[in-house]
């Protein structure tokens, strides 16, 4: 489609965008779940450059979501920037990766990762209170901890195991950078259930992280020549309406039912994915 | 130190609201700048019929600007700046606070993010 009807081509990846970032914000799995298959099974784009694309695509989510007001008291940004020092040295591992590794071997990869952060992503959370406990280690040198507003007030919370909360972190920067994928799923749990910071707190910093993710590996695709400006510009034009329509929906109704779907549907992406490395489907 | 005293020291840690809305302005002007060039990208290779490029390095596309697509790979490259300044922007925040290992955290942070330019294809 791309040579015989460029046009069409350039509003089918604009609308791709703008459907992936409405639904990945609605799941909280970013738009790069559904962006990347989009890419290389509806439209038949190279997956290389659909995963640059994407990366991009991350970026522009996060920014998207920073523009919207309240956000701030909730999210941890010095948790946020710690955490980002190994999340970036590994998402510009993860890019590097991403070039030198086969094609079909990246398939495969998204295939797996995305069934995995499907799974992630329908785990309940809830909260653990930590304000009895005393700050320790990483998390009192650097001032780490924070307050909740809850309904029953302001609660204190403690920042536990640091040192594990990094380790994942090179986990979630490598997915991010190898695959175009924001791993927001990956860094909530790191956060979550690992550092004990409350569940609300710990995505909106997840979604402060993803973007500077994105770009150190973005900034490695571009100076490999992996990021076709035209596709990548277009999926940016789209997932940021799409993202900001989901992030102000998401807020206003209950949506598991939906979120279970929209999540079994990404799923499905996933197993397609490995049936194309494994050259079932075209 | 009593609850009520260590929940006000945490609170006048997080962002303070000008700053807050600073950060946001400075998104938003990015954000529509980068979306900007990336739409007149857009309509300039569609207006021009420019032939697609095969090779996409990132000095040899600036170079060819104001073709179309150079134009559009400006516009992502704001996008990806915008997040290193407003690590850029965080650091400034922290060292007005004297907070000099966030400093340092939020300037090596800045540097590996621009790391990944010193690669060669």
């Amino acid at each position: 489609m791309h040579e015989s009807s460029p046009i069409l081509f350039d509003l089918c990846v604009m609308a791709l965008a703008a459907v992936g970032g409405f639904i990945g914000a609605l799941i909280g799995l970013g738009g790069g779940a559904l962006v990347v298959p989009g890419l290389v099974m509806l439209l038949g784009v190279p997956m290389k450059t659909a995963v640059s694309a994407s990366l991009v695509a991350v970026v522009f989510t996060s920014i998207g979501a920073a523009m919207i007001p309240g956000r701030d008291p909730l999210t941890n940004y010095r948790v946020g920037l710690l955490l980002e020092l190994v999340a970036g040295v590994a998402s510009i591992v993860g890019a590097l990766t991403a070039f030198l590794i086969s094609t079909i071997a990246l398939q495969i990869t998204f295939g797996v990762v995305l069934l995995c952060t499907a799974a992630l992503s329908m785990r309940r959370v809830e909260d653990v209170d930590t304000s009895m406990l005393p700050s320790t280690g990483l998390a009192a040198r650097l001032a780490l901890d924070g307050v909740q507003e809850t309904a029953a007030g302001p609660r204190i919370y403690r920042i536990r195991r640091v040192g594990w909360g990094l380790a994942i972190m090179g986990l979630a920067g490598t997915i991010a950078g190898m695959l175009g994928l924001g791993a927001g799923a990956v860094k909530v749990l790191s956060m979550d259930t690992c550092m004990k910071m409350p569940f609300r707190t710990s995505t909106v910093t997840s979604n402060f992280m993803i973007g500077a993710t994105a770009a150190a590996g973005s900034l490695v695709f571009l100076r490999l020549g992996m990021i076709d400006p035209v596709i990548a510009g277009l999926v940016a034009i789209g997932i940021v309406p799409g993202a900001m329509l989901g992030s102000w929906l998401v807020s206003r109704i209950k949506l598991r039912a939906l979120r279970l779907v929209f999540l079994l549907f990404v799923s499905v992406m996933g197993v397609q994915m490995l049936l194309k490395a494994a050259g079932v489907l075209p | 130190m009593s609850d009520q005293a260590e929940i006000d020291r945490l609170r006048d840690r997080q962002l303070d609201p000008s700053t807050g809305a600073s950060q946001r302005l400075m998104i938003r002007c990015m954000v529509a700048l980068s979306l900007t060039l990336v739409a007149l990208g857009e309509v300039l290779s569609i207006v021009r019929h420019e032939p697609p490029r095969t090779e996409h390095g990132l000095l040899e596309t600036l170079r060819d600007l104001p073709r179309g697509d150079a134009l559009m790979l400006l516009g992502v490259l704001v996008g990806i700046a915008t997040p290193i300044a407003r690590a850029v922007l965080l650091a400034r925040w922290f060292a007005r606070r004297g907070e000099r290992a966030m400093v340092i955290i939020s300037v090596v942070l800045v540097a590996i993010i621009l790391s990944g330019l010193l690669l060669r294809h």
